[in-house]
């Protein structure tokens, strides 16, 4: 079964515009291609991208619809990819502030109480400083927002803060545990121009779910969460957490054969040994496990931030596809790696963006493994820098040498006399990631276009 | 603590036992001294471990965790450490006599408003950047491109 998770904007990149569409001549493919190559506007309106079928042209023809600024901003994702640049989703951290206690929770070291966040000074997201991430972000061409926390749900404010952010330039996701979501809130969640929420399950019983979100009836909630979505035509997917011992039970059966069922589709996040698991290793997902999980994937409509999507398998997401903003402004490869890629209070969003993808394990050229939960090396020195007694995030200039960078002029403020000549391997040896089979620094859409398309 | 909020839990992954430590309100400890109630074992770098004895004084400057409340704390040597808020104790403190104790500082929307004057917090750089705008950030670029 292929995965239906994959929402709008998923099955519109899973091809491109760089694809030529079916029907043209090679005259036409290559006055196509031209028009690409100069930077001009292309006709979309006839292009056949993603899944051939009745569902994505509906899918395409809405949100170009709906949001016509996304949807031309997505269009141009493959062509940013080639050119090295970041598509990253902005998981947005606004306020850590939340009704559970998770025992997973990765992001427990980042909550401060309000009076001493108030009394200590900290620098915080203010609306105005959102409206500021929103405008350099789509100045930088990404496209999607998802709100996180924390429970987003408990916010005053949440309907500023989805208008700060603005839903007329993003594709803007929300998630929640479901505690606080009704049929009234779900109504309005999608009169204000949220577009998908992601619901919080990891229990097909109540016992196994409230257990682990600590929280007794939270699965009730989540029940009423979903049916209020789905009455008010909210998209929604469920997010639910595997370790190792998890996908060997019978719970786990129950648990996508109810996801089946129900028709919606599950992001699985693997536990990581950070945040409430830091150091909690012998429950993280091995290989044998990941193969595994693997072979669920193609029975059951589920995925996971390493699944191929956008019709290029880019390996890990960190920066290139995803990053994590802070409360207090940092910039982080993604929600498990608590290392400071720079403050969005002290420099601009793109200028970050820009040096991150200049570290080796962050290569928009390079399919990297999922760094922060396989590999041993980024692990111990990276991951574990921000183990206990560090004060996270640990900034990037603690924790990277210049042997981490690709250019060595753009390394922000690392000790440019920190490398000691070591090449990092995990980089060395990692395969180019590859358009369709491709290697996309080979990639020229002249060429590809003379040779007749993909 | 109120016993209603002593309801404990078991990890399904990790067979932990779980209850919830409130942290408490942070007039009361920030600036304050306490004395570590169990040894405290950390992981150093390279699989070393750390030890802080307990009946060590600690003073705590800051505060962080919701789930697993911790104090920033430093030892006598100034060495940093992130304690179970759990594991601190200032009950000694709270019995010394009134010239002793610090008069509890009153805030509105982060500003002492009760006329004493203002502690010098100890905080990372990062979080006491003034305020930024676009023209700051401008200026900001500026200055690291004329210095190279």
């Amino acid at each position: 079964m292929a995965n239906s998770h994959n929402d709008m904007f998923q099955n519109i990149l899973e091809g491109n515009k760089f694809d030529p569409p079916p029907g043209l001549s090679n005259e036409e493919i290559m006055k196509r291609a031209q028009a690409i190559k100069d930077g001009k506007q292309i006709d979309l309106r006839n292009t056949q991208v993603g899944y051939e079928g009745v569902e994505v042209e509906a899918r395409q023809n809405w949100l170009q619809k709906k949001k016509p600024h996304v949807y031309d901003k997505m269009m141009k994702y493959p062509e940013k990819l080639a050119r090295g640049e970041s598509i990253a989703i902005i998981q947005f951290q606004y306020d850590y502030n939340c009704n559970f206690d998770c025992e997973h929770c990765s992001i427990d070291k980042f909550y401060v109480p309000r009076s001493w966040e108030k009394a200590s000074g900290r620098r915080k997201f203010e609306l105005e400083d959102v409206r500021r991430l929103s405008k350099e972000a789509d100045e930088y061409g990404l496209g999607n927002f998802v709100i996180t926390g924390g429970e987003p749900l408990m916010l005053k404010e949440y309907d500023q803060l989805v208008e700060a952010i603005d839903p007329d330039k993003f594709f803007i996701a929300c998630d929640s545990n479901g505690w606080l979501l009704d049929h009234e809130r779900a109504k309005h969640i999608k009169s204000i121009g949220v577009d998908k929420m992601q619901l919080s399950l990891d229990g097909v019983d109540a016992q196994s779910h409230d257990t682990f979100r600590r929280a007794p009836g939270s699965w009730e909630r989540v029940m009423r969460a979903i049916d209020a979505c789905k009455e008010a035509d909210l998209h929604v997917i469920l997010s639910t957490v595997i370790w190792k011992d998890r996908i060997y039970t019978e719970e786990w059966t129950k648990f996508l054969d109810w996801a089946k069922e129900t028709e919606i589709g599950t992001y699985v996040v693997f536990a990581k040994p950070v945040g409430a698991f830091e150091n909690v290793t012998d429950q993280m997902m091995t290989e044998k496990e990941n193969k595994i999980l693997e072979q669920f994937e193609k029975e059951y409509d589920i995925f996971t931030h390493m699944t191929p999507s956008y019709g290029r398998d880019i390996g890990c997401i960190a920066v290139k596809r995803m990053v994590s903003m802070s409360r207090y402004g940092d910039l982080m490869p993604c929600p498990y790696q608590h290392v400071s890629l720079g403050n969005f209070f002290e420099e601009p969003l793109g200028d970050i963006l820009n040096r991150s993808l200049n570290i080796k394990w962050f290569d928009p050229m390079k399919n990297m493994p999922c760094i922060c939960g396989v590999d041993k090396g980024f692990i111990e020195n990276v991951i574990s820098e921000t183990y206990g007694d560090s004060e996270v995030p640990v900034r990037y200039d603690k924790i990277f040498t210049t042997d981490d960078f690709l250019d060595k002029d753009n390394i922000g403020t690392v000790n440019p006399n920190s490398g000691d000549g070591h090449e990092v391997q995990t980089w060395a040896e990692a395969p180019l990631i590859t358009l369709k089979g491709k290697k996309i620094k080979a990639y020229d859409p002249i060429e590809e276009a003379t040779k007749g398309g993909t | 603590m109120s016993k209603k909020n002593k309801k404990q839990f078991t990890s399904n992954v990790t067979g932990e036992q779980w209850q919830k430590e409130l942290l408490r309100t942070w007039k009361r400890v920030v600036n304050k001294v306490g004395v570590i109630i169990e040894d405290e074992v950390h992981e150093g770098k390279r699989n070393t471990k750390l030890v802080l004895k307990s009946g060590t004084k600690v003073i705590v400057d800051d505060i962080r965790g919701r789930i697993k409340p911790q104090y920033r704390v430093r030892d006598e040597n100034g060495k940093i450490w992130f304690v179970g808020a759990h594991n601190v104790d200032f009950s000694f403190q709270e019995d010394n006599t009134e010239e002793n104790s610090d008069p509890v500082p009153i805030y509105r929307g982060g500003v002492r408003v009760d006329g004493t004057a203002e502690e010098e917090l100890v905080l990372p750089k990062r979080y006491t950047m003034p305020k930024s705008t676009d023209e700051e950030i401008k200026a900001l670029k500026e200055k690291l491109k004329n210095n190279g």
